[in-house]
């Protein structure tokens, strides 16, 4: 085949133009660290990409919800443990106080600390965590019990959103826990009128009452601790989600370092091999010698 | 023969080196021209004269100069540009259609609408807290604008397209009345053997006229050619037909060639540039009616919902977006109400009209939306549909990269092949010149000796 001075330089220029080229896309992934800089780029990939970044995203929200989720559910643990311990130790005086061998003095000074204890218990399901009360369900704004102990906050429990389809409860109706089967307010008040009166009959009657209202509070605890195991689950799933999402990612767009530079040495050298050989193409043709 | 035809066949040989001579340097400077085609000078042999019993030669005539081609390598050539062309213009198009949808998402539309539910995840930690509003709002705006933004981009793109297909046409125009005009004057000036020159300008024109909108040729016998565009003749001897830009019922952009009784359409038979441009208005015609059904239906489905939840204060929630009446133009037009944008408190979370601060009803209905299956036709959630479409716009542009990698290589192959056959090798001219030179200096020592000759009769006779 003939072979031109035209079309040789032709071929120069397109070697040029074709090495060029494929260095700036190796320099585009040096630089940015990415394999994939635009959709064209990998187009097969990019609705793996777009589900693994959402799914990324999505985790972020997972572990900021489940960590607050779990910060309150702590807040409501340690709270009904408070109530918890109160109620145990109504019951320790209310087993000290049954029987005919207390006196009436007793009795007396035993209302007193009761009515302290239930203070307590009240103050427990009026705590609130940075300004939300955990046992006013839905209404969160306001403390849910009045100074009588009547329920004042909603029925109805909300849920945060801690995974792709995981809510935990983070406000609970004080209603069920505190006045679900006894009401434990009223309950208190009985055992303190009873412990005034020096009845005997009645504080008996209160003590059965009180391993109701602690089982009430246990429950409840129960609930709280099952919702605490969800929230720490979905929590170290995000975690463990979002380190796998940044694994895969990784794999699929970013450049590696080394083999990306390794790629742009070939190239470059390529490049300056291509621009000697076109420099040399004017070497003296038979009209030079003439 | 006599001194006196010796002389003349001196005389003939200078004309004859005379003439590769001056088409060596035609050649040689027209090697670098763009779609010249090398010559050869050709000579005959005169016919023989009998004198003495002896048949003599009388030399020859310098009788034509050709052109060396491949009439079959032309035509592949100008079919393989017009390809090439179209692939070209069709990718460099796309490739900045594909600016607007991010592969990295740190500012594409799949990422605003990521931002829209991980906000509303957000806020069900505490569906009444302010700040927690406000970035559900702002979300929401970004999605918009987000989504306007790139329908701008696109139908900013279809227009530049449209302005590039009218400025195309005339071009094009140009060149069909060019071919007309040199087919008519190589009719006149003889068949193949007419004039180089214009037969190379007629030939440069029709594979430019390739490029522009891949038109196919035949060449004829007598060196006219016949141009096509998907097989509609459009140039035949000095007729030509011009072509324009129209629009069809359903509004896109036509094709049409001009003809005595009205017009047809080839819009979907063009090729080369113009061809490129059509498929890439076509394509991001077909992205737009994407994202405009797709941001109407999203803007339609929220503020359905929306509308069944209750806002802070417990009254009935309003249209969470502003959008069109109907699907065209929805995208560009897409924004957050004014009301709403204004007081974050009327995001309607509750699902009662009591509105208690933890009540998010509403807010998990709204969550739902990102897995909802039946709004598009496709049975994809809408995270799902915009990775689709940006998935296609990316196997587009793909597919249009590859295949310009795939008719530049052909065209360049057949470049090249064309050049081993038209091209000028300038060492090769070099050897015809040192030829033509002896030849030349040949002739005139016949000359000079036949004169040297004729004066040693003279001086005899005389």
């Amino acid at each position: 085949m003939r072979v031109t001075q035209s079309g040789m330089w032709e071929m120069i220029r397109r070697n040029l133009s074709q090495t060029a080229e494929r260095t700036r896309v190796i320099e585009e992934q040096a630089v940015g660290g990415m394999l994939v800089n635009r959709p064209s780029d990998a187009p097969e990939l990019l609705v793996e990409i777009d589900r693994l970044h959402a799914s990324g995203m999505d985790q972020d929200v997972f572990t900021k919800n489940s960590a607050q989720s779990l910060a309150q559910l702590d807040q409501m643990d340690a709270e009904l443990g408070r109530a918890h311990d109160a109620l145990s130790r109504v019951r320790e005086l209310a087993v000290q106080m049954a029987g005919d061998l207390p006196t009436a003095e007793q009795r007396g000074y035993a209302a007193e600390e009761v009515a302290a204890l239930k203070a307590s218990v009240l103050s427990a399901a009026n705590s609130d965590f940075a300004g939300r009360y955990l046992f006013g369900g839905a209404a969160w704004d306001t403390p849910p019990f009045d100074t009588t102990g009547t329920y004042v906050g909603s029925t109805d429990e909300p849920s945060t959103r801690v995974g792709e389809s995981t809510w935990v409860t983070t406000a609970r109706d004080g209603s069920q826990i505190f006045q679900g089967g006894v009401d434990i307010f009223a309950g208190l008040d009985a055992f303190i009128t009873a412990l005034n009166a020096d009845d005997s009959a009645g504080i008996s009657t209160s003590l059965g009452d009180l391993d109701t209202m602690m089982q009430q509070v246990m429950d409840a605890r129960a609930r709280v601790g099952t919702d605490t195991n969800v929230a720490d689950d979905a929590n170290e799933l995000a975690s463990s989600l979002s380190m796998q999402i940044e694994s895969r990612m990784g794999e699929l767009v970013s450049a590696d370092p080394a083999e990306t530079y390794t790629r742009l040495s070939e190239l470059r050298a390529s490049y300056q091999t291509a621009l000697q050989v076109a420099a040399s193409a004017k070497s003296q043709g038979l009209f030079d010698l003439m | 023969m006599s001194l006196l035809g010796t002389l003349q066949s001196g005389q003939r040989g200078l004309a004859v080196a005379s003439s590769g001579i001056d088409v060596t340097a035609a050649n040689v400077t027209g090697a670098s021209q763009p779609g010249f085609s090398r010559r050869r000078s050709v000579s005959s042999q005169l016919a023989p004269v009998q004198q003495h019993g002896l048949w003599l030669g009388q030399g020859a005539n310098p009788s034509a100069v050709l052109r060396s081609t491949d009439r079959l390598l032309g035509v592949r050539l100008i079919d393989a540009t017009g390809a090439k062309a179209s692939a070209d213009t069709l990718a460099q198009n796309l490739r900045v259609v594909e600016t607007y949808f991010d592969a990295t998402n740190t500012t594409g539309l799949a990422e605003s609408l990521d931002k829209v539910f991980d906000a509303l995840g957000a806020a069900t930690a505490d569906p009444s807290d302010a700040s927690l509003r406000r970035g559900a709002v702002h979300a929401c705006e970004v999605f918009a604008t987000t989504t306007s933004r790139i329908a701008s981009g696109l139908a900013d793109t279809r227009e530049s397209l449209d302005q590039q297909l009218a400025t195309s046409l005339d071009e094009v125009n140009t060149s069909l009345a060019e071919i007309a005009s040199l087919n008519e004057r190589i009719g006149k000036s003889g068949a193949e053997a007419g004039p180089a020159d214009l037969l190379d300008r007629r030939d440069q024109v029709i594979l430019d006229l390739a490029g522009k909108v891949g038109a196919t040729a035949e060449l004829k016998a007598d060196g006219q050619a016949v141009v096509y565009i998907g097989g509609h003749e459009i140039v035949a001897g000095g007729d030509w037909r011009a072509l324009s830009v129209g629009t069809d019922a359903a509004g896109d952009t036509t094709l049409n060639v001009a003809m005595d009784n009205g017009s047809f359409n080839v819009t979907d038979v063009a090729g080369g540039k113009v061809g490129g441009l059509v498929q890439a208005r076509a394509a991001t015609s077909d992205w737009i009616d994407t994202l405009d059904q797709f941001a109407f239906t999203m803007a339609n489905t929220f503020n359905t919902q929306h509308t069944a939840g209750f806002d802070k204060s417990g009254n009935p929630g309003g249209d969470l977006f502003s959008v069109t009446a109907s699907a065209t133009g929805a995208a560009t037009g897409l924004s957050v109400t004014g009301a709403i944008r204004d007081d974050p408190t009327l995001l309607a979370f509750a699902g009662a009209a009591t509105a208690l601060p933890g009540d998010g009803d509403n807010l998990q209905s709204l969550l739902d939306i990102e897995d909802d299956t039946t709004l598009f036709a496709a049975g994809t959630n809408p995270r799902a549909t915009i990775s689709d479409l940006t998935a296609d716009v990316g196997s587009q542009v793909a597919s249009a990269a590859g295949d310009v990698e795939a008719q530049t290589a052909l065209v360049d192959d057949l470049t090249v092949l064309r050049d081993s056959v038209s091209g000028v090798d300038t060492d090769e001219e070099a050897t015809h010149l040192l030829e033509y030179q002896s030849a030349y200096r040949a002739a005139a020592k016949v000359i000079s000796a036949a004169d040297e000759l004729l004066r040693t009769l003279l001086q005899i006779a005389g």
